[in-house]
């Protein structure tokens, strides 16, 4: 089986300065990869990497990312344009400030899809209603017709992920999505983002720092430190086996609460 | 009296008194209760925790605290003493007595000026001589486990821990009566979480720190209070021990905060 994302010994630079050195790893259908690590680290370069959104002074320099057998890196803008969104999702950490202030949100989705489907405004409107149901939110008319400064932050997180999930992508890209909220809100769009997985089959690579969270939600971990991916396992192996200095460093520095 | 039953830490002498807080703000012809009859006292040496979700009143109860905002009632004492109206002098000597960790370190300094002026800023504006504030400022320094070069470095040119220890070191330097620490770990790197929180044990111990810590993180609150708060929607709906609290929680938005985290 072709893996649905191969990333194969790839060195990211900025500017010619390398900031992410020989990073392999392998992901199958509805998998869910936790990369963890600190800021700096390199974790958001790659996911950047693999999603063409370098920039201009980022690039890919030594490796190849394949998604479904395709090459990613020599793909083109075109090729790009057509894979991310339909094929490939992105949440952002704060998608508040991803999302034009003067338009409302549901103005902002019909957009988003008309780029990639001929679509009508009513059935934009009846598919985002029906996914706001699936994930129990009672108010998604008043959702869709708010401004995002009117949406509580994790409304607006919920906003992200129907956005990036309205076209059902096979792979979705979760910059820390819920490390701006509260934790009760964290449990819940966790568990949705949970639900999601389970009822589209999605893959997601989840880049956060809440180690308790990528326990909860990842199938396999990877551990950068300063560019290096030192580390890449099953969850249960890397938390309770971890091999590497600065994942055992990681690890010990989580302080987790006591029930009993 | 209600507030000492309550909080049960009868006999220890308190720092600070707060009671019957109550804060409204206003926009326009809306108006909101962020703090409404909150009553506490933190004991010498002690450390309350404040937990409750964003706009639950937390950072308003700090505000109320350092002066930055006057609330609708209640009363303020710090060292027995009432706050709320002092001016002039007084008012000053307050900024000394109390002070503040924030959660953005980077963002608390002046960019224009180097760490060790930063430290410095404070104990020359209460008054004290230059050679004995860069005398201090450099003995904090060793305190937070800094390297003396650091107070000529700019707070862009650290990194995000090393600055927030500083940080710390600017609020031990007029020896307050009460350190605020307002989310003063949540933006740092997990590992870099756990060095400053072994810094704030060592010195809490050290220097016997009475402190309020406001948070969302009960992890960090069990590992580091005495007591805790549990604040939602500007009231305190509960407080006793954070082992108390975390294992047997009797309200149901603190069991809902216990079991949102993972």
């Amino acid at each position: 089986m072709t893996p649905l994302l191969d990333v194969r010994h790839v060195e990211v630079s900025y500017d010619g300065t390398p900031a992410v050195h020989d990073v392999s790893f392998q992901m199958d259908p509805g998998e869910i990869l936790g990369i963890v690590g600190e800021s700096g680290s390199g974790k958001s370069t790659v996911v950047k990497a693999a999603m063409g959104l370098l920039g201009n002074s980022g690039a890919v320099t030594r490796g190849d990312i394949y998604y479904k057998g395709e090459n990613v890196v020599d793909g083109g803008d075109d090729k790009l344009r057509k894979m991310r969104g339909p094929s490939m999702g992105m949440i952002f950490q704060n998608t508040e400030a991803s999302l034009c202030p003067i338009r409302t949100v549901g103005d902002q989705l019909y957009e988003s899809v008309s780029q990639h489907e001929k679509v009508s405004r009513k059935e934009v409107r009846e598919r985002a209603l029906g996914f706001f149901d699936k994930m129990s939110l009672a108010d998604g008319e008043r959702i869709l017709d708010s401004y995002p400064f009117e949406l509580s932050g994790g409304m607006n997180q919920r906003v992200g992920i129907m956005m990036a999930m309205i076209l059902h992508p096979d792979l979705l890209f979760a910059d820390e999505p819920t490390s701006a909220l509260d934790v009760t809100v964290q449990a819940q769009v966790v568990k949705e983002m949970m639900e999601m997985r389970d009822l589209y089959g999605t893959a997601i690579v989840l880049v956060t720092h809440n180690m308790g969270v990528v326990e909860y939600m990842a199938d396999k971990i990877a551990v950068m430190y300063r560019g290096d991916l030192v580390e890449y396992g099953k969850t249960e192996d890397i938390i309770h086996h971890p091999q590497e200095g600065y994942t055992k460093e990681l690890l010990g520095a989580v302080l987790r609460i006591h029930r009993d | 009296m209600r507030s000492c039953a309550s909080t049960g830490i009868e006999g220890m002498e308190k720092i600070l008194e707060v009671k019957g807080l109550k804060k409204t703000y206003h926009r326009d012809k809306n108006s909101l209760t962020a703090v409404e009859d909150v009553s506490f006292d933190v004991g010498k040496g002690e450390c309350l925790g404040l937990v409750g979700e964003s706009g639950c009143g937390k950072s308003t109860i700090a505000k109320i605290i350092t002066h930055l905002t006057v609330p609708d009632a209640g009363s303020v004492r710090l060292g027995g003493q009432e706050t709320l109206f002092l001016k002039g002098k007084r008012e000053r000597a307050l900024y000394r007595d109390i002070q503040m960790v924030f959660q953005d370190p980077q963002d608390s300094f002046d960019p224009r000026c180097t760490l060790g002026d930063g430290i410095m800023e404070g104990m020359r504006s209460q008054g004290m001589k230059k050679a004995r504030a860069k005398e201090r400022m450099y003995r904090l320094l060793e305190m937070v486990e800094l390297d003396a070069e650091m107070a000529f470095r700019y707070p862009h040119e650290v990194s995000g821990g090393q600055c927030q220890r500083a940080a710390i070191a600017r609020a031990l330097a007029p020896d307050p009566q009460l350190v605020i620490c307002d989310e003063a770990t949540s933006a740092l790197d997990v590992t870099v979480q756990g060095q400053i929180i072994k810094l704030l044990k060592r010195l809490r111990a050290g220097q016997g720190l009475s402190m309020l810590l406001i948070c969302h993180d009960l992890a960090l609150v069990q590992d580091f209070c005495d007591r805790v708060l549990v604040m939602y929607k500007g009231r305190v709906v509960e407080e006793g021990t954070p082992d108390e609290v975390i294992r047997h929680p009797r309200e149901a938005y603190t069991r809902k905060l216990v079991d949102s985290v993972f």
